[in-house]
């Protein structure tokens, strides 16, 4: 037996050996191990990374008020947590711990189902209630006096629509940001669309401060005559 | 799925039309026109600055912001059950 063939021989014996190691301690069970802890790993850094984008959009949204610290403190909080059930996964022995802590990515986080939809309806709640709703106003004041000052009545249907539009998605939304807040990933296990009336609603506000927009711009333009 | 896949498709939609009809074409095809329009006998510089709000540059901008917070609600929503 030449050198190379007494090497050959060492790899086949040595890998014989670790595969005997292998099925001896953790068994045929556990194949599958390591891909299940790496692929829950990847979920959870793709959870934090889009949980860290929102924190910075909602940062930078001072018109939220209050629901800006609710918003980033629960955001924190998810991370806390995601990253502690990381450290849980990897440290698991099993495939069917390894299994079972997975799922919790899921069913115990909801980031993307739930949590980052939350934030993003929040947002444009308080951006029509304290932005578009005040803006829209500060217009049909100004508006309204340069009706009355141009002496152009005709005017006055847009200016009324427009009011009832603005007036309705203000309505509409007020109530939104609480009752979102209010909303666990145990609301969206019991009820997958549990988001779907919030996001509806939003829906029509957006085509009504639309068409308020176009009343707005239609008077300028009738004014401009 | 598919509905929720509609819908975003749907708002994406609304929000690159809602974009483009609104405030840099309009906005700045107003502004060209005011010299021109106080230049005519009927209109003064007073009333061509009353008719445009200021405010109204702000509101085309918050809904393009309104469209982009639903937008990225549909995506996230899309994205995974979890």
């Amino acid at each position: 037996m030449n050198t190379l063939t007494k090497a050959g021989t060492a790899v086949a014996a040595t890998a014989t050996l670790a595969l005997g190691v292998t099925a001896g301690t953790a068994g045929a069970a556990e194949v599958g191990l390591p891909a299940i802890k790496a692929a829950a790993h990847q979920a959870i850094v793709a959870r934090v990374g889009a949980l860290n984008t929102a924190i910075g959009v909602v940062d930078q949204s001072s018109f939220m008020g209050a629901d800006q610290a609710t918003l980033v403190n629960g955001m924190h909080t998810d991370i806390t947590g995601l990253t502690q059930l990381d450290q849980t996964i990897q440290a698991d022995t099993t495939v069917a711990t390894a299994k079972a802590d997975a799922q919790k990515v899921f069913t115990e986080f909801r980031i993307y189902a739930l949590v980052l939809p939350v934030v993003h309806m929040v947002r444009a709640s308080d951006l029509v209630t304290a932005k578009l709703v005040p803006d829209f106003n500060t217009v049909e004041t100004k508006l309204q006096a340069a009706i009355t000052k141009q002496d152009e009545p005709n005017l006055e249907h847009f200016l009324d629509d427009m009011k009832t539009k603005v007036g309705a998605a203000q309505q509409a939304v007020s109530p939104l940001p609480a009752q979102l807040e209010a909303l666990t990933p145990v609301s969206y296990n019991a009820n997958h669309a549990v988001l779907q009336p919030a996001r509806e609603t939003l829906e029509t506000a957006r085509t009504d401060l639309r068409a308020a927009r176009e009343d707005a711009h239609d008077i300028v333009a009738g004014l401009k005559k | 799925m598919v509905a929720l896949a509609v819908l975003a498709a749907g708002c994406g939609g609304g929000a690159a039309k809602n974009v483009a009809a609104v405030s840099p074409t309009s906005t700045s095809a107003v502004a060209t026109a005011a010299p021109t329009t106080t230049s005519a006998p009927t209109a003064t510089p007073a009333a061509a600055a009353a008719t445009t709000p200021p405010e109204l540059s702000t509101i085309d901008s918050d809904m393009t912001s309104l469209d982009g917070s639903l937008a990225a609600t549909d995506q996230a929503r899309t994205q995974s059950d979890g």
